[in-house]
């Protein structure tokens, strides 16, 4: 009797409005989607305008939030149900109130080498040579110059190949994007068989795909590098300065970890952070991630222990630009990864 | 040879590394329609009604202008409970890189945008069990943080 009225009520659960109830597209939006693409579709990235949703289909979007963009700040969202993706791309598609275009899934024939000399003539100039966008940059926001209103996007990009079709390819190529630098073709002058030959050689970037690198596989999985000073204290935290400006970085004044956590009196004073900053190196790196600031500023702190050792602790860089889904990033990272180490070598001599 | 099977399987091996639980919240973000000098005020008295104590506040522009770039409004919020940082510096100095905690406040145009690393995604390098329900806690707070700034800058939008 028990076992049924306990049945009873799973049942009666599974059927009341709340569980049956369709995921709210807007909040889901809001949550996943407006700190990027603010709450109108603006923000970094495409602007999910009018014009621009009426060129892509709603699998695009689908696809496009299931995979997102590798290395290009647009993160995969796999935790979302199918339900949920579907009721975010209801949402974005109800800003135009126009049902998206549908695509077919079939290969369109071109000639790809004829395509690869159309693309040069007409399309690397933003897209680049190698398709992978203009240079440094994640968008039309943040901190940082901008040279075009609109980034042109990495063509080249797995999620962008995995989720475009061959006939949307085409039809951007005719259309263009109206309020970007990106033109319609058609008005250009070329033709039929032109898309066809451009869209081929735009697939045939994914033969070019950079295969993950094993070293990103081999690297350490510490969070923290630590070291063992040879020296006191004081001349330990003297040296790091040292070291600091001999890479041409300036250090900030000095700050106790616990500094403004509680009374001055209270502050453990054995625990000294040096803070450290290269602004030219800060600039290029914010531009191509703006959010870089969760770990700044670059710092290594020193700590004596009870037994009178001393030890370096530092952020590894390398490890923490990971979390970040831009593969730009990760390359001035290594590149601060390695001077870190450069200036931690220098102090602990 | 017919390299299309090869290509389509690396595609599908690329996507499915991105695919991995938790990819997409490695970094916390989320955009208030409150100007840069709202959301700094209204962020450190939320900082502080879950708990936490703001230790400092660091200025990323300055330097930045100071010497001719063209930036934005960029600071960092410091924060932290300093029996917890004592604790966990203490317990797990390979901790301290991360503490006390920091959310990233920038502006974009006259909305801001607030980011932190989300502490649960550390959680994979650190196998001590209690770090990962310390880690659980941080980003429930940061959560909780982040949706007072959204929800305030939303408030806000609607006053104005």
């Amino acid at each position: 009797m028990k076992i049924r009225s306990v049945a009873i009520a799973l049942i009666a659960l599974a059927c009341s409005p709340q569980a049956s109830a369709a995921p709210d597209g807007a909040a889901l939006y809001e949550s996943n989607c407006a700190a990027c693409h603010q709450v109108n579709g603006g923000g970094i990235g495409l602007p999910l305008s009018a014009s621009k949703l009426a060129t892509v289909s709603d699998n695009y979007i689908k696809s496009t939030i299931r995979h997102g963009r590798i290395g290009r700040i647009m993160p995969a969202f796999p935790e979302l149900s199918s339900a949920q993706v579907d009721a975010i791309t209801a949402y974005i598609r109800s800003w135009s109130g126009v049902a998206g275009p549908q695509y077919p899934d079939t290969p369109l024939p071109g000639d790809r080498r004829r395509g690869g000399s159309l693309f040069k003539i007409y399309c690397s100039s933003c897209h680049s040579s190698d398709g992978s966008g203009e240079g440094l940059g994640t968008g039309v926001t943040y901190s940082r110059g901008r040279s075009f209103a609109v980034m042109p996007p990495a063509i080249t990009n797995p999620g962008f190949l995995a989720s475009a079709s061959d006939h949307m390819i085409k039809r951007v190529i005719m259309l263009g994007r109206p309020g970007t630098a990106m033109k319609s073709f058609l008005d250009v002058g070329l033709r039929d068989n032109d898309f066809n030959d451009l869209v081929s050689y735009i697939r045939s970037f994914e033969a070019k795909q950079r295969i993950p690198s094993a070293a990103a596989e081999e690297t350490e999985k510490s969070p923290a590098l630590m070291f063992d000073s040879p020296n006191d204290f004081a001349t330990t935290i003297a040296s790091i300065k040292s070291a600091i400006e001999g890479k041409n970085f300036r250090y900030l004044p000095d700050r106790h970890l616990e500094k403004g956590l509680t009374e001055s009196g209270q502050v453990n004073r054995r625990q000294m952070t040096i803070r450290y900053c290269n602004f030219q190196q800060l600039y290029k790196m914010m531009r191509v991630e703006p959010r870089l600031g969760v770990g700044l500023p670059c710092r290594i702190t020193v700590i004596e222990n009870d037994d009178g050792t001393v030890q370096l602790i530092a952020m590894n860089m390398r490890l923490i630009a990971q979390l970040f889904n831009n593969d730009q990033l990760l390359e001035f990272a290594e590149e601060l990864h390695e001077i870190q180490l450069d200036i931690i070598d220098e102090a602990l001599l | 040879m017919n390299t299309k099977p090869l290509i389509k399987l690396w595609l599908m091996l690329a996507l499915s590394l991105t695919s991995l639980p938790g990819i997409a919240q490695n970094i916390l973000t989320v955009r208030s329609a409150q100007n840069f000098e709202r959301s700094m005020t209204s962020l450190q008295s939320s900082i502080e009604t879950h708990g936490y104590k703001v230790a400092h506040v660091q200025r990323c522009d300055s330097g930045l202008t100071g010497l001719g770039y063209e930036t934005d409004r960029y600071r960092v919020v410091f924060f932290g409970k300093h029996e917890e940082v004592r604790r966990l510096s203490a317990d797990f100095p390979e901790l301290i890189p991360f503490l006390p905690l920091k959310i990233a406040v920038f502006a974009e145009g006259e909305q801001t945008i607030i980011s932190s690393i989300n502490p649960t995604s550390l959680g994979e390098f650190y196998a001590d069990d209690r770090l990962r329900i310390q880690f659980k806690r941080w980003e429930n707070d940061l959560r909780s943080i982040l949706s007072d700034m959204q929800q305030g800058g939303s408030a806000a939008a609607g006053e104005e």
